[in-house]
């Protein structure tokens, strides 16, 4: 049987239904949040971070078109930052063409972004320009 | 803490040299400074190497092709702030009364090792999406416009400054002078970044010898103090932060100001990491130099000029002198230390008491930069 597995630790969510959520941090102490999560707060060095879930709807913060890529990248891609109910997350937009700008929505959704030698998924996610 | 000097600066030409090894254009940096500083190379105590490809013990095989073994030698990486790291080391190896006398070196080969863009790592969030550098600073970019009004004009008149200032180094990679037009008419790199105003990969060294009080009056050198030393990394990027802001430039300015007892309004010349033309107008504004939000003017007002309020990138910087990434921080030290000496003929920044160097390296997911080090050195 197929199975899903996040394309990194620790970074994605997969849920019922194929969708994601991206694992943020909060934290206990002074509130902060951030993406990815760490261990201790970054903010304050408190050691109890919470975990939250991001996903949903964002609005594009900043963005660019990349014209020259790594050797095994396909050109023209575009990626930037979305800030997901106040925490700011990076990512590879879809569906961008002549549509993104700052200030833009965006949805969460979830990317197929290999298989693993044993034929399961591996799901990442990608922002895809409303 | 004691004073340290820098009694003898080297650099070989950046540029593309396949057929060198990266000992020989090391050795060749390393011999100009010892040279320059009058040392003899046995009185050398400990070497700091800063490189980010050289491979294992790069220092003991540049050292050793000038017959100096057997000393303490450290190798740095710290991304393209590694011979910014050296240099520090070695001030602080003086400062803190360990040494005498102490070589910083820094120094890459990259001509036969990477073509066009650094690959960013697979094992990093933000990397594997395809962040390269140059996308970075368009997303400043885009924001600064967004922001604050900037034009893509402004951007392309730093790589037009920085190109007209390295007409005049006879060690710069690219000596030609370039139109605004053709900067940014240049093919599009990452919108709205241009060719043109992006850096160039290069090979290249340079060195620095750091002396102590003592050493420098028995060497009977100008005495070029080293006045501020700071080195850190960038912070953990939390909720609402400001993507046009280097957090880490800034806050590493502010306590090198501290530490030297000056403010920005007192510097001569700067050599800062404008590794793209936006990088250089977001750092006066980092640097303190101007408000937030007038990077654009400043350019416009011709006020990093050569001539003008304060010489930022006289050498021609990363954009036209190339980027040796480990040797960088150290080719800085090279052109401020011979500015304040006034050896700089043509780009000769008029009667220079005070200068600052200034250089970011790296990328990591969800910090504001890798590295960031800021030197304040005086005369």
């Amino acid at each position: 049987m197929k199975k899903y597995r996040p394309f990194m630790k620790g970074v994605i969510k997969v849920k019922d239904g194929g969708k994601v959520a991206l694992i943020g941090g909060r934290c206990s102490r002074c509130g902060k949040r951030f993406f990815p999560r760490r261990v201790y707060c970054p903010a304050c060095g408190a050691e109890k971070v919470n975990e939250f879930e991001i996903g949903g709807t964002g609005i594009v913060y900043t963005y660019t078109v990349c014209h020259v890529a790594p050797p095994d990248a396909e050109v023209p891609y575009a990626i930037g930052y979305v800030d997901f109910d106040g925490v700011r997350v990076f990512g590879k937009f879809v569906n961008w063409q002549e549509r993104l700008d700052i200030g833009k929505e965006v949805e969460l959704i979830p990317w197929k972004e290999g298989v693993t030698e044993e034929g399961d998924e591996l799901i990442s996610y990608r922002f895809e320009v409303k | 803490m004691s004073c340290a000097f820098v009694a003898g600066v080297g650099m070989t030409r950046f540029g593309r040299f396949p057929e060198r090894f990266i000992k020989d254009i090391g050795a060749e940096a390393v011999l100009e400074a010892i040279r320059d500083a009058g040392v003899n190379p046995a009185e050398i105590e400990v070497a700091y190497c800063g490189h980010t490809r050289g491979g294992s013990t790069v220092c003991q095989r540049i050292l050793n092709e000038i017959g100096i073994s057997g000393i303490e030698m450290v190798n740095m990486e710290d991304a393209c702030a590694s011979g910014s790291a050296a240099f520090r080391y070695a001030y602080l190896a003086v400062a803190n009364g360990m040494a005498d006398v102490v070589l910083a070196i820094g120094v890459e080969k990259l001509s036969d090792k990477i073509k066009g863009v650094i690959p960013p790592r697979k094992d990093d969030l933000e990397g594997l999406f395809g962040r390269i550098m140059p996308s970075v600073f368009a997303m400043i970019a885009k924001r600064h416009m967004y922001q604050y009004g900037t034009k893509v004009e402004h951007f392309a008149l730093v790589s037009y400054k920085n190109h007209l200032n390295a007409v005049k180094n006879p060690r710069a990679m690219y000596r030609k002078e370039l139109s605004v037009e053709e900067i940014l008419n240049s093919p599009v790199i990452c919108e709205p970044i241009t060719l043109y105003q992006c850096t160039a990969n290069a090979d290249g060294a340079a060195a620095a010898v750091v002396v102590s009080e003592r050493k420098i009056k028995q060497l009977g050198k100008l005495p070029v103090r080293i006045a501020a030393s700071v080195l850190c990394a960038g912070g953990a990027r939390v909720e609402d932060w400001d993507y046009t802001v280097s957090l880490s430039t800034v806050n590493a300015s502010r306590r090198a100001y501290e530490e030297a007892g000056i403010g920005p309004e007192d510097l001569d010349v700067i050599e800062l990491h404008d590794c793209f033309s936006v990088a250089e107008l977001v750092h006066y504004e980092n640097l303190g130099l101007c408000p937030k939000g007038e990077g654009a003017r400043f350019i416009e007002e011709k006020r990093s000029y050569i001539n003008g309020d304060v010489a930022v990138n006289p050498s021609g910087g990363l954009l036209s002198k190339g980027h040796p990434l480990g040797a960088t921080g150290l080719g800085q030290v090279y052109e401020v230390v011979q500015q304040l000496r006034g050896n700089c003929g043509e780009r000769q920044v008029e009667n220079a008491r005070v200068g600052l160097t200034h250089t970011m390296g790296g990328g990591v997911s969800g910090l504001e930069s890798g590295a960031c080090a800021v030197h304040i050195l005086v005369r």
